[in-house]
């Protein structure tokens, strides 16, 4: 009987030391996180600098003790910027131990990766995908995105140029993305309500296999009376490119795009350009208004020899940040504890700006964003300023 | 009236740039029945070259891209098609596509994936009135440089040797040959052509858009491509009609379709290349390059 009585306390004991055991090994193992974006091929260069900004974040986070005492480690698989290729670099990270699944920021291209992650209950984080479609209703409830919205960019873009006293505008949009068109989709709606349907003169499209947009120049010339300003809702090369032509044909009115024409590293193929302007998630150039943005960009530069080639660098850092926060409250990696914490985001403070997730918004609407204005060939800050009123999104 | 007029100068621009991607993919085919889908790289290349020595004085640049672009037009058909040369038309199109493949990932590889400005004679980019209209210096260069290279062409296809030869060998390559026009030289040659032709594209493309990347090439030579099968597969006054014909088709529809319509402007368009293809099944210049050869 002792026997027995000694056994029976020896059991939980010794079950109790296994457990601890392996809490230990828990305890020194790295968090990992898995980013399967483009290593190679034609998106890797937009994939690279959130990338950076991210292990800048882990650095930072690691120098601080870590993340319940346990460090962050990045691991890489490449989707060598193809779509299909995106679901194996997606499990590869995963089956490395990923605790969490980092996908290239956009709703094509990191789609694959971000549903493969979905399907095993694990966290998809697209650092900027901008298109409502990336979250619960395109991928699923795991995925969530730190860009903001395009339709947010076109409501702040009309209601920025109606406070400047333009009344009359013209919208040319290129039709290979949906990202866009959603922009052109918002800014007309808010246009319109805030000016009037008269004060729309005239709406054109491009697509990216144009190789002049000459006929669509053409037209803008021959309107009977020219706008006070034109949207050019397009993304670099064509929207440059389309730029190029538009100032090349004599048309001098300020141009208004959204934040596919964020970055200054297209800036020589319209010498000279002048009233130009776009909204973007902050400046790269030191001036914008918030001061945590303008210290980020010095250490960049500091540690990376340039600036970031677009302020989509800040979502990298701030989805660490999120990632960071959510595993402590949570007090694990597990995705469904990580989605709950997640959706109880309200206003979070983070590096790109306050972000709020809901049950079915894995997008961020109702953020500020900058004004940017090209003078002379110079980027500079005009004004942070936060959309009124999105059409067909209340706040 | 002004506008018509500023319509066509458009309609011509654009159709002489397909024009000339069309006859660059139409005169390798015609001799060697491979649609040469590395043929839009020759333009990135092109582009990149400029780009490169842009600081060197303006005579040089030209002698120096010119002489890259054929180094590589020459080095294409060295090494990847002449190997190839009795294979199966599905087995060079492989390979065309693969040595397409190759050369955007080798620019990628040097250059990096983001499209880099193309500041070369930057102020060809503002205009001059002529007659009133407000024409881009750009564009006029190009319609020059289109009409002199179609010009070029012709001359040198019809009141020259090597002209003639290529013809007759486009025209039936395995006739050409036993009459004793010397294979190699001859394809070689037409890669040559076909390269300069590819360089004077770059150069116009480029400058109106502005822009380099590792991918520019894809959308001429795709509708380069589509121009010579409308035009007549085989017939190099079909290529150069063809570009043209799209050219201007794609501008007419991009002015004529209606506001909520010309976001599908695309599908008119290929919708009426379809009709051209459902009248005339060769194309608009018919050749019995085409029929089977016994």
């Amino acid at each position: 009987m002792t026997r027995l009585r000694i056994s029976t306390t020896l059991i939980p004991l010794l079950a109790g030391a296994t457990l601890a055991s392996s809490a230990l090994a828990e305890d020194g193992e790295p968090i990992t996180i898995g980013a399967a974006i483009a290593l190679s091929g034609i998106v890797q260069a937009y994939d690279a600098d959130p990338a950076r900004a991210a292990e800048m974040a882990i650095a930072d986070i690691n120098a601080e003790g870590g993340v319940m005492g346990r460090t962050l480690e990045m691991i890489y698989a490449d989707t060598r910027s193809d779509f299909a290729q995106g679901a194996i670099a997606g499990m590869e990270v995963m089956d490395n131990g990923a605790d969490i699944v980092i996908v290239t920021g956009d709703f094509d291209f990191g789609g694959a990766a971000a549903r493969a992650a979905n399907g095993r209950g694990v966290l998809a984080i697209s650092p900027f995908a901008a298109d409502p479609l990336f979250g619960v209703e395109g991928i699923g409830p795991y995925a969530f995105t730190f860009a903001t919205a395009s339709v947010s960019s076109g409501t702040i873009m009309a209601e920025w140029a109606y406070d400047q006293g333009w009344r009359t505008a013209y919208v040319l949009t290129q039709t290979t993305i949906q990202y866009d068109q959603s922009v052109t989709e918002a800014f007309v709606a808010r246009w319109t309500e805030l000016a009037g349907a008269d004060a729309l003169l005239g709406q054109d499209v491009f697509d990216i296999d144009e190789t002049s947009i000459s006929a669509q120049i053409t037209r803008l010339n021959s309107l009977p009376e020219q706008p006070d300003f034109m949207v050019l809702s397009a993304f670099t090369p064509a929207g440059p490119s389309a730029l190029r032509q538009i100032r090349a044909a004599g048309i001098d009115i300020p141009v208004l795009s959204a934040e596919d024409m964020d970055g200054d590293y297209w800036l020589d193929t319209v010498p000279g350009l002048s009233d130009f302007y776009f909204v973007a998630l902050g400046s790269l150039f030191g001036d914008d208004p918030r001061p945590e943005i303008n210290d980020f960009i010095a250490r960049f530069t500091a540690e990376h020899g340039d600036h970031p080639s677009t302020a989509h660098t800040l979502t990298g850092y701030s989805a660490i940040q999120a990632v960071a926060r959510a595993i402590e409250r949570a007090g694990s990696t597990d995705g469904d504890a990580l989605k709950a914490e997640f959706e109880a985001f309200d206003e979070e403070p983070l590096l790109v700006g306050p972000t709020t997730f809901t049950e079915d918004t894995h997008i961020n609407f109702y953020r500020p964003m900058v004004v940017m204005q090209v003078q002379d060939g110079t980027h500079s800050a005009v004004e942070l300023r936060s959309p009124e009123a999105i059409p067909g999104q209340p706040r | 009236m002004n506008i018509a007029a500023q319509h066509i100068v458009d309609m011509l621009s654009v159709g002489g740039l397909y024009a000339l991607m069309a006859l660059g993919i139409g005169l390798i085919f015609g001799i060697m029945r491979l649609v040469n889908f590395a043929h839009g790289e020759l333009v990135m290349i092109g582009g990149y070259a400029i780009w490169l020595i842009a600081d060197l004085p303006g005579p040089l640049i030209v002698v120096l891209s010119l002489a890259i672009v054929a180094i590589f037009a020459l080095a294409m058909e060295r090494i990847a098609f002449r190997p190839l040369r009795d294979a199966s038309p599905a087995t060079l199109l492989v390979a065309a596509f693969a040595v397409s493949y190759f050369l955007q990932n080798l620019a990628m590889l040097i250059f990096g994936a983001r499209p880099k400005p193309f500041t070369f004679a930057d102020g060809l980019i503002e205009n001059v009135v002529v007659f009133g209209l407000r024409v881009p210096q750009l564009q006029i260069l190009s319609l020059v440089l289109t009409i002199l290279a179609l010009a070029g062409l012709a001359l040198f296809l019809k009141r020259t040797r090597m002209g003639v030869q290529m013809r007759a060998a486009a025209q039936d390559f395995r006739m050409a040959r036993l009459v004793g026009i010397p294979a190699n030289r001859i394809i070689a040659l037409a890669f040559l052509v076909s390269g300069i032709l590819a360089w004077v594209v770059s150069l116009i493309y480029a400058a109106q858009i502005g822009q380099l990347s590792p991918t520019m090439g894809l959308q001429p030579v795709i509708i380069g491509f589509v121009a010579t099968v409308i035009g007549g597969l085989g017939s190099l006054t079909g290529a150069a009609i063809g570009g043209f014909v799209v050219g201007c088709l794609s501008v007419g529809l991009q002015i004529m379709l209606p506001g909520d319509l010309r976001e599908f402007r695309e599908a008119f368009l290929f919708a009426a290349l379809l009709l051209v293809l459902l009248v005339r099944p060769a194309g608009i210049v018919a050749t019995s390059a085409l029929k089977e050869r016994v």
